[in-house]
């Protein structure tokens, strides 16, 4: 078990012991614990444990560790917990406890940032070419980059390059790639999306795969049209979606994209059968940003089906570039199907009309 | 408004005592298990010191109920406090990082680790081997092989 996670269901263990729900296990190892007085919890939930003979605890950061083996021991044989006071510990069956923390394995822990956690959280802010930039720092970075959870890429910083290097040195990036899951992939300023569309869907196939949470994609301005590929929207993990100049498939004849729906809005309806799914079928989805008028017919299609309990599940609600405050009205029977919805932001295309109160 | 807000008490690194409200204490979720039992004794917090306790005190107090707030001027005046407050040498940003990393807070790790990735953005690697105080433990050889396996390294 890896991190405080782990203690969250140790506390359970404990919770339920009237049930007499007891841990089997005989080994248990415990990851990157942050806080050393969670220990009192690891001593609590080690009580309904009673076949564990070898325990691990690994410590995120720095700690004392010859210090906290003491007072597990302590602990264990004096039935002393220093946070439930009452709680009896009787837990004579360990044999074997290991503590180790980062102190040993990393006796340079004065260079600090790189040493913790924080040096992925780091990473997981920066653009891919400064996070590959920093492979070359020193060999204990040089493998650090591959872990981050947090792909962006803007692909109008790399002026110089042709279309062709951009993309292939993007693969490679995703070749070397080996953390568990994409948290954040942000793609912005890409480019020909027609000639390109097979690559782009690859890498968004791929992020779908890794348990994408927040996907941005950014079609630098053009004529063309990206076309999402289908399996984003059955894509549960996802809850924060941003798209600029992309759009979906349409469920009849063929790809129309909502952009061009924008500019005919004919047979809008029925085309965005595949929109509505995503946006409210998709219980995960808390964020929710669009931008164009016709994405109101989208959200007033969703009310429509009000009637068989459709509704927009989203929290965050984000309309940008709406043409004028005519608008409102529409925006005003969205929201009435949208009942979960705490923060609407609204951002205007041209004249802004701050403080116009319309709900 | 209730007249007594029940105060939690930190101890830093270098036996420094601080006190906090409860409602700020309950944003660390590392200790947020420790402050919603009771726990009445100084909460030992033995990787953070006292000047770097009152600095993430100092913005948690502040940020607390502000950043939910829909007017936007607060959200201005905070942004622009927020400037300010980050004006520190290096060293205490990163030492800003390890204590919001430690004590999980969410709003402060993020802030601090966008404020150093903003500043190593476009630098280049020799610069942020500096920021980092890492020295290159790499041979000329090393360094020239993975340079080479990117078309991002080439150049820099």
């Amino acid at each position: 078990m890896v991190g405080n996670t782990a203690i969250q269901v140790l506390l359970n263990y404990k919770g339920n012991r009237d049930f007499s729900l007891q841990l089997k296990c005989r080994h248990l190892t415990i990851l990157n614990l942050s806080y050393k007085y969670y220990l009192g919890y690891v001593a609590a939930a080690l009580e309904c444990a009673p076949n564990v003979e070898k325990l691990v605890i690994d410590f995120a950061c720095r700690t004392h560790t010859g210090e906290i083996s003491d007072f597990l021991l302590q602990g264990i044989s004096q039935t002393k917990d220093p946070f439930s006071n009452k709680k009896s510990l009787k837990a004579g069956h360990i044999r074997n406890i290991e503590i180790t923390g980062l102190l040993e394995r990393a006796p340079n822990v004065e260079t600090l940032v790189i040493d913790f956690a924080p040096s992925h959280g780091l990473l997981s802010f920066l653009d891919v070419k400064d996070v590959v930039k920093t492979s070359v720092l020193s060999k204990r970075w040089s493998s650090l980059w591959t872990q981050t959870s947090a792909i962006s890429i803007d692909f109008q910083d790399v002026v110089h390059a042709l279309c062709e290097d951009r993309i292939s040195s993007f693969d490679w990036f995703l070749l070397q790639w080996t953390a568990p899951a994409i948290h954040k992939f942000h793609l912005c300023g890409l480019l020909c999306p027609v000639h390109m569309k097979d690559r782009f869907d690859l890498w968004i196939r791929f992020a779908v795969g890794q348990s994408i949470v927040d996907l941005r994609i950014n079609v630098f301005q053009c004529n063309e049209v990206y076309v999402l590929p289908r399996v984003l929207l059955g894509c549960e993990s996802l809850m924060d979606l941003r798209l600029s100049s992309c759009g979906f498939p349409s469920f009849a004849n063929g790809m129309v994209d909502l952009v061009n729906m924008y500019h005919t809005m004919k047979g809008v309806l029925s085309n965005l059968y595949y929109v509505e799914k995503f946006m409210v079928g998709n219980d995960a989805l808390k964020d929710v940003a669009v931008s164009c008028l016709v994405y109101f017919q989208v959200l007033r299609n969703c009310m429509g089906n009000g009637g068989f309990s459709l509704q927009l599940k989203c929290r965050h609600l984000t309309i940008s570039t709406l043409a004028n405050v005519y608008s409102y009205g529409r925006i005003a029977e969205v929201l009435e199907c949208a009942p979960y919805v705490e923060k609407l932001f609204i951002d205007f295309a041209r004249k802004r009309c701050p403080g116009v109160c319309f709900l | 408004m209730s007249s007594k807000k029940k105060v939690i008490t930190l101890r830093s690194s270098d036996g420094e005592i601080f006190e906090v409200e409860e409602a700020v204490a309950l944003e660390w979720l590392t200790i947020k298990p420790l402050v919603e039992s009771g726990c009445t004794d100084a909460i030992p917090l033995p990787q953070v010191t006292g000047n770097i306790l009152a600095k993430v005190i100092e913005y948690c107090k502040k940020h607390i109920g502000a950043s939910e707030s829909e007017d936007r001027k607060i959200l201005y005046e905070l942004e622009s406090w927020d400037a300010d407050f980050i004006k520190v040498d290096q060293g205490t940003l990163f030492d800003l990082i390890r204590a919001a990393d430690y004590l999980t807070i969410k709003t402060l790790f993020e802030f601090t680790c966008q404020t150093v990735a903003d500043t190593i953005k476009h630098k280049t690697i020799e610069e942020v081997r500096h920021i980092f105080r890492e020295s290159n433990d790499f041979t000329p050889e090393e360094e020239k092989e993975i340079r080479g396996k990117s078309w991002w390294l080439q150049g820099l």
